[in-house]
């Protein structure tokens, strides 16, 4: 009997989930105190989407707390505003998992995973499946795609600013290009077709073909397992999981598969990696949620270590002497009117692509009636960091927005959480998600992984 | 306890604004734990331990700044310091966070003692060498923060076990690189096929990192095989040597790319699977069966995955060990299938271990293995091709053409009887990918004075000294570096200075300089090439200094510039145990284990003798460790 076997036969999860939990840290030192009910029936949001503004929030024009525990939204958040009884903001938060590199910055990789970076490798990769990655096991069983990464101007970054990870050790690459995302969502449809209900028009002969060779794959897979031992079957076991979601995939491009009135999207074609391409990777992502493409997705900014430049606001950058986003948080005139109004513009230009999700989610209803999208999803806004030029990672500030259908609010809409560790959080939204867990991640720097869920939540 | 310090400060005359003043020297942001406080406090308060308990490998040396920390840790008692803020990891009560002493200067603090302590509770007595002394020791206490475990190479240093083996042979993923020059030799295309639409892999110490199979790569996997099938199955005639309507033709065609694409005979269940799929499409057109049983192999397992490299026994002669030793020195020198003669000689049983010596001496010396390991060895090793991936201000086609002349100067001084890791580091000349040939050029000195290294590890705006010293001692001499857990205070260049002169708060603050001591002189040696790799001799309108100390196993080495201190490098031992190391990681594809410290200590004392890296390769190959299980 192996570990797995020993540890999950009492639990009323399959050996597949409790290995995957085990693997992501999540019952490492919970059991038999946790119990995951993860697929015994889906409880709470239906999706899960991140935005992640790596290089920090400029807190003095942050929303803040107003009378009676009420949000009063700042500058960088007005396009937020019609949203804000859907908005939770927490402030006070430590992301101690990230505070142990020799890169002073390990912010993303350890984001949504609350790890211990691994020590096989001499870079900073995580041990440990990011919070997406886990909830997409709840969330996919009826979308082509488990989960939809993009990422804005990431081109060639490193492990270190990767926010998504499927396995241990495996980061996902978000893509960066609109033109990308489109392939890879609506490949060979053209702007306006309906892909949804029955009258979709549906291509069997293909979809036989594809499927035979993609079931000759797992043939092929199962005869090699038999050889095999340990994470070898383990890691062919995600293969065939691999083969399975391409299946998926290749029905829907077949015809067939979205959601009632999922329209393909008009493009703009290839952009120039500007503020246009930022839009069009969003309005992708909303688009492949309406459609039931995916119920996951996360959305990162580079974080700014190397070469991100906000070149289309030159009348904020040229005062620093320096263009690039990490050397103007590095100067000494931070405490300037220009600094105000650049760092201002930067969030709401982040703030403003987050809205145009939310305004979507807030006003399609659910098919079943329960409410509109937004009522059914979780959405984090995150950044890395607090201070920039001091790469710190502690008193940062997050917003949860929407799922008012779960059992997350308490109340407060804005919250200092005086130093809580940040992935409390994670454990509060595993639970919203109707995870029965008291830990998440497997950090053992700076007092451990977190182990219980946010005081700023109600779960 | 806290309580009882807190009333005698008060009575003292000390306000609670005073304690804030009082913090704002170091910006407290949290507090200590109370175990520590307690312990602390009933060790009263000790004098910073700067004894090093292993002077021989750890170059972890405090830096002394100016002042005498054991006086200080006195004065810190004399003068009651200790009756509010405590001690190291004591916060008294009003705590002083060793995390935030990392945001001041030496000078500053020594300023501040002598100006504001104590506040309100004048006069101020601690000043000149008092304040000096107790800054000193302050200081000293984030150095906790810094984990232990800089050291430099020394066999002592390796922890080998000698009944330490893995359990069999790890599935290991071909790489994207590895896939598609595969295809290309499979089907004996005309060029390699493209990977474009196929997702970045993850890099594991510089080397591709190839794992899971996520559906991004799936999906890469299933657009290449799609677009290689059509392209056969359109020329089906000459790719295939059979005629439309020759069905028997059709299978054999498709049962000899299997065994060659699966690098061993087929079974007869395997082959089943291949060719029940040749049939279902062959109702349609043998060419359409052909088309989807070739897509199914390209995205089969048993050609997607390989046996790793393991520690382990000897090979066995049995047949499969036949195949299974042709394929891992064939994917290890060359990056695709085994060739012709090495395929012939694993299907005769002929690959004994002088055999397979001898056919890595011949793939070693083709011009084709050479290139690839220049690109997928040595390039990936010292991180040149990520001047193509991190830098998009430059345009591409330049970047490339500058990638591309590193590689030429990694052809022209690694390999062959002239070419040795020396050279590679030392040479006074840059590549020229248009000739293929070196251009003498005295002011460069080897492959980290090239353009596209410079490039590698510089942003658009500004050269990135820290990196290429990191680089220097990480990667290049396979030292390690300490992790830090506080936060930091970055540098920025000011007008005026040298970057080496902002950097001047990593050699005052000996909680950054425990650790920046390790590699900021090392990345300063290259300041005289910007970060375009242009030769220069000012920064910021100063004269650069590139002069620096670099410490040895057992000494230090005073260097004048990056030419003084690569030539010192480049004739060290260190290097040479360091390219072992990253060959084996290489071959390994993954961080070198713990369990092969016993081959590296063996392999260190094996390529001592041979300064070409091939050399090195056939010394390593000789190791029975790379054909076993």
């Amino acid at each position: 009997m192996n570990k797995f076997d020993k540890f999950s036969k009492d639990l009323p999860i399959s050996r597949r989930v409790f290995g995957k939990l085990s693997t992501a840290g999540l019952l490492t030192m919970a059991y038999p105190i946790n119990r995951v009910y993860a697929q015994a029936g889906q409880k709470g949001p239906r999706r899960f989407f991140v935005l992640n503004q790596s290089g920090g929030f400029w807190q003095q024009r942050w929303s803040s707390a107003g009378p009676g525990g009420s949000l009063v939204i700042g500058d960088s958040h007005e396009a937020l505003a019609p949203y804000a009884d859907h908005i939770v903001a927490i402030k006070g938060l430590d992301n101690a998992a990230g505070r142990n590199s020799r890169v002073h910055f390990l912010g993303p990789v350890t984001l949504l995973t609350g790890c211990n970076t691994s020590t096989a490798n001499v870079k900073a990769l995580s041990s440990a499946r990011s919070l997406d990655q886990i909830l997409s096991d709840q969330l996919s069983d009826n979308v082509p795609f488990s989960s939809i990464e993009t990422g804005f101007r990431t081109k060639g970054i490193g492990s270190q600013e990767r926010i998504s990870y499927a396995a241990p050790n495996s980061p996902k690459n978000p893509i960066n290009s609109g033109a990308a995302l489109f392939e890879k969502l609506f490949k060979g449809k053209a702007p306006g077709t309906n892909l949804g209900g029955a009258s979709a028009p549906v291509d069997s002969s293909a979809i036989e073909r594809e499927v035979r060779v993609l079931d000759g794959i797992v043939d092929q897979i199962k005869m090699m397992q038999r050889e095999l031992v340990g994470d070898d079957k383990e890691r062919l076991e995600k293969h065939i999981e691999t083969i399975r979601e391409i299946e998926k995939r290749v029905e829907l491009s077949a015809g067939g598969g979205a959601a009632a009135g999922c329209i393909v999207p008009e493009t703009a074609g290839r952009l120039d990696a500007g503020p246009k391409e930022a839009e069009l990777l969003l309005d992708l992502t909303t688009q492949a949620f309406v459609c039931g493409l995916t119920n996951i997705g996360t959305y990162s900014t580079r974080k700014g270590a190397v070469d991100m430049i906000y070149d289309w606001m030159p009348e904020h950058t040229e005062v620093y002497g320096t263009k690039t986003h990490h050397g103007i948080t590095h100067t000494e005139k931070l405490n300037t009117p220009q600094a105000d109004a650049y760092f201002t513009k930067v969030d709401k230009f982040h703030t403003g692509l987050l809205a145009r999700l939310v305004k979507t989610f807030a006003e399609t209803p659910e098919a079943d009636g329960s409410g509109t999208m937004l009522d059914n999803s979780l959405i984090l806004y995150t950044t890395c960091i607090s201070k920039p030029n001091a790469h710190s990672h502690r008193n940062m500030s997050w917003m949860v927005i929407g799922g008012q259908g779960s059992d997350l609010w308490k109340g407060n809409r804005c919250i200092d959480v005086g130093g809580e560790k940040l992935h409390n959080i994670h454990v509060s939204v595993m639970r919203a998600f109707g995870n029965d867990v008291n830990q998440f991640g497997n950090s053992s720097v700076n007092g451990g992984a977190a182990s219980g869920p946010s005081s700023a939540l109600k779960v | 306890m806290p309580r009882l310090l807190y009333n005698a400060c008060i009575k003292r005359g000390l306000s609670n604004g005073s304690f804030r003043s009082l913090n704002n020297l170091v910006r407290t942001l949290y507090l200590l734990s109370l175990v520590t406080f307690v312990t602390h406090l009933a060790g009263c308060i000790s004098a910073p331990d700067t004894s090093d308990p292993n002077p021989s490998t750890s170059i972890a040396s405090k830096i002394d700044v100016g002042g005498d920390a054991q006086k200080g840790a006195a004065s810190w008692v004399e003068h009651r310091c200790n009756n509010c803020h405590g001690t190291n990891k004591n916060q008294g009560t009003s705590p002083i966070d060793p995390d935030n002493l990392v945001h001041t200067t030496y000078e500053n603090l020594v300023k501040y003692i002598e100006d504001d302590m104590p506040k309100g509770y004048g006069p101020h007595t601690c000043v000149g060498d008092c304040a000096k002394d107790t800054a000193q020791y302050m200081l000293y206490w984030g150095t906790d923060l810094v984990d232990p475990g800089a050291k430099v190479f020394a066999k002592s240093n390796l922890s080998c076990s000698e009944d330490a083996t893995l359990a069999h042979d790890k599935l290991v993923r071909l790489s994207p690189i590895e896939y598609v020059r595969s295809l290309k030799d499979l089907f004996e295309l005309d060029s390699i096929p493209s990977l474009d639409g196929f997702p970045e892999e993850e890099l594991d110490n510089g080397f591709l990192y190839a794992e899971s199979v996520l559906a991004e790569t799936g999906e890469g996997y299933k657009a290449i095989s799609e677009a290689v099938a059509t392209a056969i199955v359109s020329d089906y005639a000459s790719k295939t040597a059979c005629t439309l309507n020759n069905e028997n033709c059709a299978k054999t065609y498709i049962s000899n790319i299997a065994e060659r694409a699966f690098r061993m005979p087929v079974s007869t269940e395997l082959l089943e699977s291949v060719l029940s799929v040749y049939e279902a499409g062959a109702r349609e057109s043998i060419q359409e069966g052909v088309h989807d049983s070739l897509k199914l192999i390209m995205q089969s397992p048993f050609f997607i995955y390989k046996p790793r490299l393991t520690i382990g026994s000897n090979a066995s002669g049995s047949s499969l060990d036949q195949y299974k030793n042709a394929s891992k020195l064939s994917y290890l020198l060359t990056g695709s299938i085994p060739d012709k003669d090495l395929w012939a000689d694993a299907k005769a049983g002929n690959l004994d271990s002088d055999n397979l010596l001898q056919h890595a001496q011949r793939l070693l010396a083709q011009p084709e293995t050479r290139e690839y390991l220049s690109r997928e060895f040595i390039a990936r090793w010292f991180k040149v091709k990520n001047a193509t991936a991190i830098r998009d201000d430059i345009e591409y086609t330049a970047l490339k053409q500058q990638v591309d002349d590193a590689i030429t100067f990694i052809l022209n001084t690694a390999w062959g009887e002239n070419g040795s890791i020396e050279r590679l580091l030392t040479e006074p000349a840059v590549g020229d990918s248009r000739t293929n040939q070196l251009t003498n050029d005295p002011s460069r000195v080897g492959l980290l004075t090239q353009p596209a290294w410079m490039a590698a590890f510089g942003s658009s705006e500004r050269t990135e000294p820290i990196l290429r010293g990191v680089f220097f001692v990480e990667d290049m001499l396979c030292r390690e570096v300490p992790t830090f857990n506080g936060d930091v205070m970055f540098p920025e260049p000011v007008a005026g200075e040298t970057l080496r002169e902002s950097l001047k708060i990593h050699r005052e603050n000996p909680i950054c300089g425990n650790c920046h001591a390790l590699f900021d002189p090392m990345g300063i040696a290259f300041e005289n090439y910007d970060q375009y790799g242009n030769l220069r001799t000012h920064d910021g309108g100063s004269v650069i200094d590139a002069s620096g100390v670099f410490p040895t196993t057992d000494s230090t080495y005073d260097f004048k510039d990056a030419n003084d201190l690569l030539n010192y490098v480049a004739n060290t031992e260190e290097l040479r145990y360091c390219t072992a190391k990253h060959w084996m990681a290489y071959a390994f594809r993954k961080a070198v284990p713990e369990q092969l410290n016993c081959e590296l200590e063996g392999l260190v004392d094996s390529v001592k003798g041979y300064s070409g890296i091939d050399q090195m390769i056939i010394e390593t190959l000789k190791q029975t460790a790379f054909f076993g299980g």
